[in-house]
């Protein structure tokens, strides 16, 4: 889990210095992010049986 | 009608030891957002690209992920009263580095120290306030870690008005480093002498005991909801400033409001947490928390107008503050 914090200073570092605004870099990589843990914690629907 | 398990009344000393951890987890707030908060003028200070300033944080995050790995046995070895000394010698005196720094290599050695002494620091105070807090018999961890953010919020300000009046960064942080000495060494003397358990390690109070057998599909969904997690926070914490200096170009004290608007809401959440859980239940505050995450960052980082983006980093702040606990509730 701890890795991701060396994720997100290389990530968005390294776009912000292309051609990207530092808003985009951290679009790009954080948007995911919230849609990747709103996927990951939502209740798992009741089982069929 | 009895209660079971009413609170007890702490001694004299367990609530001096109280006021103390509070202390601490206030001062490594305020301490960390110091620095945190004025991110950009150090980065050029050092006279670095943004690319290689990712890649500074980069290389001093490895550093604090290996230091976290042995810390456990670090504070065991040492004790946590001792950890919290001597680790606040490290922080309060790496800030004088950091804030030196003219070269890249002086600014990671500083990070580093710092790093290393906060991750410490980190798990001695925690475990101080649960052992206090299980004495008690009433949670005050989410307290504890409220007034950390209050800690952030305060450092935050206090870095955005010493931007503001011009003051340069090693003049600002010696005024925190007295500040905080004069704090911590008083606080410290009040911590509990002696460590309740035998190994840093064992579970919390209250922390259920780790699962025998790993199922891989809950586990694996934790992990990336914590990475998720981790990448949010980080995003309003260490780069919320950059967005305002290098997209808009905005002074030193504006840009630092970046940090210090993600700090108020995170510090409003966490405060208000536990009344919004009881009032309307876990569920429903969970999906507040990703709905205002979400938006917060759309808003932070796409929005083309800097008093919208201080509203987004605030939002995404009131967010993301749910979201570990949760994770770590949901972990136990």
């Amino acid at each position: 889990m701890q890795t991701a914090r060396l994720i997100l200073p290389t990530l968005v570092g390294g776009l912000a210095s292309t051609s990207l605004s530092v808003g985009s870099a951290l679009a790009i990589v954080a948007i995911p992010s919230a849609v990747l843990y709103a996927l990951a914690t939502r209740p798992s629907p009741p089982v069929r049986v | 009608m009895p209660t079971a398990n009413p609170p007890s009344q702490l001694s004299q000393s367990d609530r001096r030891a109280l006021r103390s951890v509070v202390a601490q987890f206030f001062m490594n707030g305020a301490i960390s957002a110091s620095f945190v908060a004025r991110f950009p003028e150090i980065r050029d200070r050092i006279g670095v690209s943004i690319g290689v300033w990712g890649l500074l944080l980069t290389t001093a995050g490895v550093f604090g992920i290996t230091a976290s790995l042995v810390a456990g046995r670090l504070v065991e070895r040492i004790g946590t009263r001792r950890i919290m000394m001597l680790g606040s010698v490290g922080t309060v005196g790496t800030l004088l580095l950091i804030g030196a720094a003219t070269t890249p290599v002086v600014f990671v050695l500083g990070l580093l120290v710092f790093g290393i002494s906060d991750v410490n620091i980190d798990i001695a105070m925690n475990l101080q306030g649960s052992w206090i807090s299980a004495r008690k018999r009433v949670p005050v961890m989410n307290r504890l870690h409220g007034t950390w953010s209050l800690g952030a919020l305060v450092g935050g300000l206090g870095a955005s008005r010493a931007a503001a009046a011009g003051l340069s960064l090693p003049a600002h942080f010696v005024i925190v480093v007295v500040l905080s000495t004069v704090i911590l060494a008083w606080s410290t003397r009040s911590l509990l002498p002696t460590d309740e358990h035998g190994h840093a390690d064992a579970p919390l109070p209250g922390a259920a005991p780790a699962p025998r057998s790993t199922r891989f599909g809950p586990l694996t969904m934790l992990v990336g909801a914590g990475m998720a997690a981790i990448v949010l926070e980080m995003a309003g914490m260490e780069w919320a400033t950059f967005r305002l200096s290098d997209d808009f170009f905005t002074s030193d004290a504006t840009a630092s409001l970046g940090f210090v608007a993600f700090m108020a809401g995170m510090t409003v959440s966490r405060v208000s947490g536990d009344f919004v859980q009881h009032r309307f239940g876990r569920a429903v505050l969970h999906w507040a928390s990703v709905v205002l995450a979400s938006v917060g960052i759309v808003v932070a980082t796409l929005v083309p107008h800097e008093l919208l983006v201080l509203a987004g980093f605030l939002v995404l702040g009131s967010g993301v503050a749910i979201f570990m606990p949760k994770l770590y509730d949901d972990a136990a």
